[in-house]
C-alpha cells in the first residue's frame, strides 16, 4: 500500500474537529498510484501510531527504524502506522522516505495545520490514537511505555 | 471409566492441539520490546541554547549610598549571557545544564523583588544542573545541583522533586523541596568587614494541575520557604532621623509563604492561548502581596508566534521598614531597613516578545528569541530589560 495522507484540511477550509486531540475526520489519503482520495475515516476502529518526521530532524533518523520496526511486528495485529513529514514538499518527502527506508504509509503536513492540532510541535514525536479516535499517548521516540500503551490498545 | 481406545484418542487429540498451540507460538511470537527499541544511543548532546539579556535600571532607593544623597542612586546596567545545554544520558535520563554569567557595572538589586547587593561592580555566574529520571509511566523523579559563583559569595542548592501523572496524564502532582546555603562576607553600612557568615534557605513546594478539557488547564501549587540566618545585606542602610545612616538589622530567621493559581486557556480557532495567573505571598517580616499576570500568546505564522504580557504587583512593606529612624541608632536589636524591595510599593511589569518554533519557517535548526520588558515601582525603580536568544538543535 502506497498512500499519501493529505493533512491540510484547514488549508482547504475544513471544519476543525471537536476537540484538538482528536484525529481529524476530513484527513484524507492519496493513492499514490491512482491519485484518488481515501478518506482517513477508514482508521476509526483501529489503533493507529502517528511518526511526525522530517528530513532535517536528525533525532527522526533514530526513531524511523524504531517505527519500522514497531510497524512490522504489530502488522498483524492490526496496528495501523502512518510517517507524518512535516513541512517538506511531497517529492522531498517522499525521496526521504525511501532513502530512509520508511515502508509504511507516509503522511503529507506540508502547512504543519495537523502537527498543531494534535499537539505534535517538535520533532520527532509519536501520537498514539486509539480505537475511538482519541489521542492517548506521545513520546519522543518508541519506548517501553509506549509498547506498553499500543499492546493495551490492540487487546481491547 | 475411559477404554484404552478413548484413552489413546484423548492423548493424540491432545498431543495434537499442544503441537498446534506451540506451533501457533512458534509461529507467532510476542514481539520483543528490546528488539522494536534497539540499542540506545547512549550520552549525547541534543540541543544548545545561546540568551544574552542586558538590563539598564534607574531610581533611587534609600538602601542605596550611591551617589552621595540619600535616597542613593540604583543606577545600574547588566549585562548577561547564559548558555542552555540539554544532555541526554539515555530514554529515561535527561539532563539541562544552565550557565548564566552577570556582569553589573554597579549595583542595587540583584533581581526585581530580591535583596539588596552592595553598590559595586560585579561579576556573578552560576552553573545550573537540572535532572529528570524517568522511572515509569507515570512517575519521573527531578533533581537539581546549582552553585553561584561572585565576589564576595559563594553559595548552591541542592534540591529534589517527584511528578506522578494521573488520570492518562490529564492531571499531575508534583512535590520538590530544596536546600541552599549561601556563604559571604559581612559589611556594615561603612563598607567595613565583619567577618564571614552564611545563610540556609530550605524550600518545599507542591503543585497540581489538571486538564478541564482538550484546550482548557488550570494548575495551582503553594510553597513555603525557610531563611536562617544572616538575611540582611552588607551595606545596606537605613536613613536616621537627624540625617545619618545606620546599618540594617533584620531577623535572622523568615517563613515565606505563596499561593498561586493559574489558568490557561487555548483558542484553536484563532491560534491563541491566554494565561491568567495569581499569587498570594505572605512572609514573616509581614508583607503581604498580591500578584496577578494576564498573558497572550498568539500564532502569526505557523513558525513565529508573539506573547503579550501584563503583572501588577502589590505589597505592604515589612513591619520594620523605615525611612527615619530615632535614636538610639547604634542599638543593634531593633529591626530595621530601608531596602526598597521591602518597602510597600506597587509595581508593573510589561513584556513583549516573538519567538520563532525550532523545525518551522526557514530555519530548521535554529530558533530564535527577542523579548522586552519593562518594570516600573511606585517607590521610584524602573528597570528596561531587553533580551535575545538563539538555539540549535544537535
Amino acid at each position: 500500500m502506497k498512500y499519501v495522507l493529505m493533512l491540510a484540511l484547514l488549508a482547504c477550509g475544513g471544519a476543525p474537529p471537536k476537540t484538538a486531540h482528536q484525529l481529524p475526520s476530513d484527513a484524507r489519503l492519496v493513492d499514490r498510484d491512482s491519485g484518488s482520495f481515501v478518506a482517513a475515516e477508514r482508521y476509526r476502529g483501529k489503533v493507529v501510531v502517528l511518526d511526525f518526521w522530517a528530513t532535517w530532524c536528525k533525532e527522526c533518523r533514530q526513531t524511523i527504524p524504531q517505527v519500522a520496526r514497531l510497524a512490522e511486528a504489530f502488522a498483524q495485529d492490526g496496528l495501523v502506522v502512518v510517517g507524518v513529514n512535516e513541512g517538506e514538499p511531497a517529492a522531498d518527502a517522499t525521496t526521504s522516505a525511501r532513502d530512509l527506508g520508511i515502508a509504511y504509509p507516509i503522511a503529507l503536513d506540508p502547512e504543519l495545520v495537523f502537527a498543531d492540532r494534535m499537539g505534535a510541535q517538535s520533532l520527532p514525536m509519536l501520537v498514539v490514537i486509539d480505537r475511538s479516535g482519541a489521542v492517548v499517548h506521545r513520546a519522543r521516540r518508541v519506548d517501553r511505555e509506549t509498547l506498553a500503551v499500543i499492546r493495551k490498545l490492540l487487546k481491547n | 471409566m475411559a477404554s484404552p481406545r478413548e484413552v489413546g484418542v484423548a492423548a493424540r487429540t491432545s498431543l495434537a492441539v499442544l503441537a498446534l498451540l506451540v506451533g501457533q507460538a512458534a509461529a507467532d511470537p510476542e514481539p520483543d520490546d528490546s528488539v522494536i527499541i534497539g540499542a540506545d544511543p547512549g550520552w549525547r548532546i541534543e540541543d544548545v541554547q545561546v540568551r544574552g539579556s542586558f538590563f539598564a535600571q534607574h531610581g533611587q532607593g534609600f538602601q542605596s549610598q550611591a551617589g552621595g544623597d540619600s535616597p542613593g542612586s540604583e543606577l545600574m546596567y547588566m549585562f548577561q549571557p547564559s548558555t542552555l545545554i540539554t544532555v541526554r544520558q539515555n530514554a529515561n535520563i535527561v539532563h539541562q545544564v544552565m550557565v548564566p554569567v552577570d556582569a553589573i557595572t554597579a549595583a542595587s538589586p540583584d533581581a526585581v523583588d530580591a535583596i539588596s547587593t552592595a553598590s559595586r561592580r560585579n561579576i556573578a555566574f552560576d552553573v545550573d544542573v537540572r535532572s529528570k529520571y524517568k522511572l515509569n509511566e507515570h512517575d519521573t523523579l527531578t533533581s537539581r545541583v546549582m552553585a553561584h559563583g561572585e565576589e564576595p559569595m559563594g553559595g548552591g542548592v541542592i534540591g529534589i522533586g517527584w511528578q506522578r501523572g494521573l488520570a492518562d496524564d490529564n492531571a499531575s502532582v508534583s512535590v520538590n523541596g530544596s536546600l541552599g546555603i549561601d556563604g559571604f562576607d559581612d559589611h556594615d553600612h561603612f563598607g567595613d568587614f565583619l567577618g564571614k557568615t552564611a545563610r540556609e534557605t530550605l524550600n518545599a513546594n507542591v503543585s497540581a494541575s489538571q486538564l478541564l478539557s482538550p484546550t482548557t488547564v488550570v494548575d495551582g501549587s503553594y510553597g513555603v520557604t525557610y531563611q536562617h540566618g544572616t538575611l540582611r545585606t552588607g551595606w545596606n542602610a537605613v536613613p536616621t532621623t537627624d540625617g545619618l545612616l545606620t546599618d540594617e538589622v533584620l531577623p535572622r530567621g523568615r517563613v515565606r509563604q505563596a499561593l498561586s493559581a493559574r489558568l490557561a486557556q487555548f483558542v484553536p480557532a484563532t491560534r491563541t492561548a491566554l494565561k491568567a495567573w495569581y499569587r498570594l505571598y505572605h512572609d514573616g517580616f509581614g508583607i503581604d502581596a498580591h500578584t496577578i499576570e494576564a498573558s497572550a500568546y498568539q500564532y502569526v505564522a505557523s513558525w513565529i508566534y508573539v506573547r503579550g504580557s501584563y503583572r501588577f504587583h502589590h505589597q505592604d512593606g515589612a513591619d520594620f521598614f523605615t525611612t527615619a529612624i530615632a535614636k538610639p541608632f547604634d542599638d543593634m536589636t531593633t529591626l530595621r531597613t530601608a531596602d526598597s524591595d521591602l518597602a510597600p510599593f506597587d509595581a508593573h511589569e510589561w513584556s513583549v516578545s516573538a519567538t520563532t518554533v525550532r523545525g518551522r519557517g526557514p530555519w530548521k535548526l535554529w530558533s530564535f528569541s527577542a523579548e522586552l520588558m519593562r518594570y516600573t515601582r511606585s517607590n521610584d525603580l524602573r528597570i528596561t530589560v531587553g533580551s535575545l536568544s538563539f538555539g540549535r538543535l544537535l
